[in-house]
């Protein structure tokens, strides 16, 4: 199959697994950062802030300064914990309070950072650890926000986070002089990335199939005029679905791809196609939606998933069909 | 033991597609804490019905009597346009987006609330994403009264009092329904 002139099959089975995982690692800690960043960003609409420039502000200044921006206060989200066991919750107070939260978030970039570094100079060489901690911090910021700022980014992120903590458990292997046969935790962390992405499409796919207005064709106008984004783009978009036969076929069709992913998945060429149909996916839901997140999380996974087609699963498709 | 890789992936998918099934386990305050670990994506399930929010608000110093009935209520505005760097970096979008999430959560706990009829259950004003959304109106009102003074008369923030209401339109015969009219606030800092 050769798309632009590059023949990916062949690209993707002489390639090497480490070569692609740290291509794969690289571009995700950057992602990280960038999402970290913007978290930073809109810091002074979660975290109550004591000092503006240095200064520490007398009561009435500093309410109206910083407090007026406030949204998710603190105050109001940690009453999700009220059933927690008094110790639990002091430990998740102390993560989550206003300026704890924000070294948290600190915490994230640099951990991010030193990822990107390991992977280049080998500057600390303990991934695993790195990743383990990524994973606790991702969990407390997810449930910072009550597990629902851009739910299905947060959980990918974890489900990435998973998936090279897998990679990396040779290492632990290696601390207790344990030898993993046949590479196994690197095939089960790319099977199991595989997985949850496939898994993400085919869920939806089978929602949508239960959704009376995505199967008549209206859920794509309906989405499409509550969408946070504003543009001409959208607006041409928006009239071409005014015509019945276009907004239907259109429906149909993300309907059937989301959900033949569970075949496609085992036959890399048609993967291919699968995933040039993904790329445009995932950039009109950015177009159209403003899913940043949505768009960058999912593409970065393709490689790994043309990777595991080709290499582990196959196989398997030719044996089942 | 783990020779066999399919057998380790099954029993490990199997896993992960029971958990995931099954959201009511979430329930439990600590495997709530866990339960990114175990996504769900049924996202896209769509309604018949656009959810928007509307507010008024009253100034104390020239309506002395807080008469919301004459006033007329302001959609709350969510749009925003995107430019080439927001692709990778977009924090206004997902600011947005959080606030459309938190409304559908708000509208699904509020019926949740209504099928029930568990007098026992939270009252809304002890709900958290009710308390989000208020803020936000709250945010939106500072916002307003500092950019353009179109409340005449202001001398401070603390004269400001408003109402907000979530509003369910269909979709297809434009039909509007209050789903929610909220007390009259004071504009509060703490």
């Amino acid at each position: 199959m050769t798309i632009l002139g590059i023949d990916f099959y062949r690209l993707f089975l002489n390639a090497d697994i480490n070569l692609i995982y740290n291509l794969f690692i690289n571009v995700f800690a950057i992602i990280l950062i960038l999402q970290t960043f913007e978290l930073l960003n809109l810091s002074r609409y979660f975290i109550r802030d004591d000092k503006i420039n240095g200064e520490i502000l007398d009561e009435e200044k500093l309410n109206f300064d910083t407090n007026s921006n406030l949204i998710w206060d603190y105050n109001i989200i940690k009453s999700q914990y009220s059933n927690f066991n008094k110790s639990v919750r002091k430990i998740i107070d102390f993560f989550l309070i206003d300026q704890n939260f924000k070294k948290l978030l600190y915490a994230n970039v640099l951990l991010s950072a030193i990822l990107i570094v390991n992977n280049i100079i080998t500057f600390f060489p303990i991934n695993f650890i790195i990743i383990f901690l990524l994973i606790f911090i991702q969990l407390l910021i997810s449930n910072r926000f009550g597990g629902s700022f851009n739910g299905a980014s947060d959980s990918m992120i974890i489900l990435i986070l998973i998936s090279i903590l897998f990679f990396e458990s040779d290492e632990v292997a290696n601390l207790f002089d344990v030898t993993i046969k046949s590479n196994l935790n690197q095939k089960l962390s790319f099977i199991y990335l595989t997985f949850n992405v496939c898994n993400s499409y085919f869920s939806a796919g089978l929602v949508k199939v239960k959704e009376k207005n995505w199967l008549k064709g209206l859920a794509l106008r309906i989405f499409l005029k509550e969408s946070i984004v504003e543009s001409k783009l959208k607006n041409k978009i928006l009239d071409l679905l005014k015509i019945d036969i276009i907004s239907k076929c259109a429906c149909i069709f993300i309907i059937l791809w989301e959900i033949s992913i569970i075949f496609v998945i085992f036959m890399p060429n048609y993967l291919m196609i699968y995933l040039t149909f993904g790329l445009i996916f995932h950039f009109s839901n950015y177009l159209l939606f403003g899913l940043n997140r949505f768009f960058l999380l999912w593409i970065i996974t393709y490689p790994i998933l043309l990777y595991t087609s080709i290499h582990y699963l196959s196989t398997l498709g030719m044996c089942v069909l | 033991m783990f020779d066999n890789l399919y057998v380790v992936l099954i029993l490990l998918f199997l896993t992960i597609f029971i958990f995931s099934s099954l959201p009511k386990i979430f329930k439990s305050p600590y495997l709530f804490f866990f339960k990114n670990i175990f996504a769900s994506w049924k996202l896209f399930d769509v309604s018949d019905y656009k959810l928007i929010v509307k507010y008024k608000v009253s100034n104390k110093v020239t309506n002395n009597n807080e008469k919301f009935d004459e006033l007329n209520w302001t959609e709350f505005q969510n749009k925003t346009s995107l430019s080439l760097s927001s692709i990778l970096f977009n924090p206004k979008g997902n600011l947005m987006l959080y606030y459309k999430s938190n409304l559908l959560s708000l509208a699904n706990e509020l019926s949740e609330i209504e099928e029930s009829g568990n007098s026992e259950s939270l009252t809304i004003q002890e709900n958290i994403s009710y308390n989000i959304l208020l803020k936000y109106v709250q945010k939106r009102i500072i916002d307003e009264s500092k950019e353009n003074s179109y409340i005449s008369g202001i001398n401070s923030l603390e004269d400001l009092r408003y109402v907000f209401k979530i509003v369910s339109i269909d979709s297809k015969n434009k039909i509007e329904e209050d789903i929610l009219i909220s007390p009259a606030y004071n504009i509060n800092l703490l």
